[in-house]
């Protein structure tokens, strides 16, 4: 049975990172591998089996059609939209439309929607923390950039439905960052959060509040900006110097290409803490007379800098930007919290400090901030003496279409939820009968631009002048994030009204079965990692018996007895053999207690002639 | 009924006629017309006299199935026995300097930066997109050659 251990996840467009608080201790839990974030990639090889994490990420370029990456890009995302057909045009898998006019990937011979891929990460996540606790874990908070949709949010839950997990919240990541921060300690304070990941940048300027309010004031990005382009400067540079010298483009070669990026990546990463490094890649390809060339370069601290300038200087152009949409002064943010692993280049440090003119601090940590901020916030909602609660505010302002194609505005941006508002309109037209409530979302001033969550009509009304008829219009959000909106005709008293509940792009029944099909693939994959542990241990008390044989052997050649006791050896050593050969787990399991019981035994026969 | 041209494309495998045995030329003939009155679309029959003759068939041209050679997976199994447990996990016992020396093809060196001792034989396997004979073939001369080792 599920414990009531809340996980915290922080499902990032490169990298997740899973945490739980233990003891009162936020702590970020490390895969088997012992690292504590795990790529947010999912493959498919040739031999059908399914690859997630580190794994996938080691084969990314040699099997780029059938690796997924970025899926966060896409997920809650029409498949018309914009930004969906920005990911595709630099994405190497295939993607195609979904029947709810979604996303959906083909990866080898079968498509899968973004949440079933989101899931993937998810359960993997969920898999290390049970490992790591050692009992199955149920419930999770799981985060989102804070320019997320509802939609995009509903499909991120769909996600951790998928992956078996109960999500009890959707948190924003620099919320989830500030949590981190303020853990522990009595804050009251306006931050900025510079979060440099390795595929987006995200700033967000947050109010720390008394009560654990966390009010995101002002949030902007880009979300094709992050480590993986430095990767890709430092990749060119390679390329180039590799073509000076040889005349050979590597970039035709997908096996060259795959140690490449893993080189560049770690290069980069060194270079955070070294002044120069080198890249050294022996074989890398073979000439045209087939000799074999190798790659060696150094590479300074300087030159990485050099090749990623206008990357860091774009960041700090948003961030510009986005104290001017809010209003606010460099001097109005009390302190700059550094999130996600590019904020380790000391040249972005820098650039930062220059910008906000004073040193980040926080203390934070840019890697675990986000998950440990989520599991500061899963822990908080279940235990009893929790001190912080996060307050849910609405991401996207709230409101309806009027005359002219104008949005107008019921429910601010950020409004602590639970909440409701009212509006008094008008008819716009002489002996108007009916009027049709567009429900909208967003923030720009031109309806259009914003993003339509539902509508209906409100008919029956009196005929009279333009103006005239009065229409109350009522927003509500109950604490569950669903939206309510009504209209009512002051003179008459009729009314209509409407739930707006988001939507993922999948139906109950589509995630039920993806459900399904993700459990059994959990199953197969712990029976698999069952039947690998008997088998090595079947194996190893095999290779031990072998070894103590021919000292038994000798003794019983000098005795009348023991004969029997070898021969039954043999049979249970012979069985165990043909069991590992047949892959059956219940009948190496039978065989593993002959197989120690014969192993003490031989190891006594021994001991005793020594 | 006419001689297709040899040049003709060859037909999908998915519509091509049952196989037959021909022993004879009164079972050559039978055939023939039993081809002739059978359904399949036109492009889609293979003559028979164009699969008895002996004229050379270009490899992309047909592409036979048969079975894996019984050395192929004998060899396998050899392999798979040196290595033994996929969840060893190859290490090097060279760094990158002294690799350089050695005289190695550019897949071998490919393996080889799998081989990081963080990755199990199976994990090598799965990530590097090649055959797992091919895999274990470079492992086990790389063993040979004591320039990894595993644990």
């Amino acid at each position: 049975m599920a414990t009531d251990k809340v996980i915290g996840i922080d499902l990032g467009t490169t990298n997740s990172c899973v945490a739980i608080v233990e003891n009162g201790v936020p702590t970020v839990i490390p895969n088997r591998g012992g690292y504590k974030t795990t790529p947010s990639m999912v493959a498919v090889t040739e031999a059908g089996k399914r690859l997630v994490g580190h794994i996938a990420k080691r084969q990314a370029i040699t099997n780029a059609e059938n690796t997924v990456y970025a899926a966060k890009r896409l997920i809650g995302r029409k498949w018309h939209s914009p930004q969906v057909r920005n990911a595709i045009a630099t994405s190497s898998y295939r993607t195609i439309e979904g029947p709810h006019n979604d996303v959906r990937i083909a990866v080898r011979d079968k498509e899968y929607s973004v949440p079933e891929i989101s899931a993937m990460v998810l359960q993997e996540m969920r898999v290390i923390a049970e490992d790591y606790l050692g009992v199955p874990v149920g419930k999770a908070v799981i985060t989102v950039p804070a320019y997320f949709n509802d939609n995009q949010r509903q499909a991120t839950r769909d996600a951790g439905e998928i992956a078996g997990l109960d999500v009890i919240r959707i948190i924003n990541e620099p919320t989830a960052a500030a949590l981190s921060y303020g853990f522990g300690r009595n804050v009251e304070k306006t931050v900025a959060v510079y979060d440099f990941g390795g595929g987006t940048f995200d700033i967000s300027i947050l109010e720390i509040g008394q009560n654990g309010v966390f009010r995101v004031i002002a949030t902007a990005g880009d979300t094709f900006l992050g480590g993986e382009d430095v990767d890709a400067r430092l990749i060119d540079w390679l390329v180039q110097e590799f073509k000076r010298e040889h005349s050979i483009d590597l970039r035709q070669d997908r096996m060259a290409l795959q140690r490449l990026k893993d080189a560049a990546e770690k290069a980069k990463c060194e270079l955070s803490s070294v002044r120069d490094t080198e890249v050294n890649l022996p074989f890398i390809i073979s000439s045209a007379s087939n000799e074999a060339l190798h790659l060696q370069k150094s590479i300074s601290r300087t030159l990485l800098e050099q090749l990623s300038l206008d990357l860091i200087e774009r960041t700090i152009d948003i961030c510009r930007q986005t104290l001017d949409d809010a209003e606010l002064e460099k001097r109005d943010i009390e302190d700059v919290l550094l999130v996600g692993g590019m904020t380790r280049m000391p040249r972005i440090q820098q650039a930062v400090t220059e910008f906000f003119e004073r040193e980040p601090g926080g203390g934070v940590h840019p890697d675990e901030s986000v998950a440990l901020g989520a599991a500061i916030q899963g822990y908080a909602l279940v235990g009893e003496e929790h001190e912080m609660i996060l307050l849910d505010v609405t991401p996207h302002a709230l409101g309806i279409v009027t005359q002219g194609g104008y949005f107008e505005e019921l429910i601010p941006q950020n409004t602590t939820v639970p909440t409701h508002r009212q509006k008094i309109f008008t008819t716009s037209r002489e002996h108007q009968t009916a009027v049709k409530i567009l429900v909208m979302q967003g923030e720009h001033e031109r309806a259009d631009l914003n993003e339509l969550l539902g509508e209906f009509i409100l008919t029956g009304l009196r005929r009279a002048p333009r103006g005239e008829v009065e229409i109350e219009v009522t927003f509500e959000i109950n604490a569950d994030g669903i939206v309510s909106v009504r209209a009512k005709d002051l003179d008459t008293g009729l009314e209509q009204s409407i739930q707006v509940t988001a939507s993922s792009g999948l139906t109950r029944d589509e995630i039920s079965s993806m459900l399904h099909e993700a459990k059994d693939q959990l199953v197969d994959r712990r029976s698999g990692e069952e039947l690998e542990a008997a088998k090595q241990e079947a194996e190893r008390l095999v290779s031990e018996i072998e070894r103590l044989l021919p000292q038994v052997e000798q003794v019983v050649a000098q005795s009348d007895f023991g004969r029997e006791a070898i021969d039954k050896a043999r049979v249970i050593v012979d069985r165990a053999k043909n069991a590992v050969r047949r892959k059956d787990l219940t009948m190496i399991k039978e065989q593993i207690e002959g197989l120690a019981r014969t192993q003490r035994m031989f190891k006594g026969v021994v001991a005793k002639t020594l | 009924m006419s001689r297709r041209s040899p040049t003709r494309p060859p037909p999908s495998p998915l519509h091509r006629p049952r196989e037959v045995t021909l022993t004879n030329e009164v079972e050559l003939e039978a055939a023939r017309e039993r081809s002739a009155r059978a359904s399949y679309p036109p492009s889609d029959v293979y003559s028979l006299r164009d699969r008895l003759c002996d004229e050379p068939e270009s490899s992309d041209r047909v592409t036979p199935l048969v079975p894996e050679p019984e050395e192929h997976r004998a060899g396998l199994q050899r392999l798979r026995s040196k290595v033994g447990s996929y969840d060893h996990v190859p290490f090097p016992l060279l760094d990158r300097k002294q690799q350089r020396g050695l005289s190695l093809d550019q897949r071998a060196g490919f393996l080889l930066s799998l081989m990081d001792g963080r990755l199990s034989v199976q994990e090598v396997i799965d990530v590097s997109n090649m055959s797992e004979a091919d895999v274990l073939r470079v492992l086990y001369d790389l063993m040979s050659q004591g320039v990894i080792a595993l644990r």
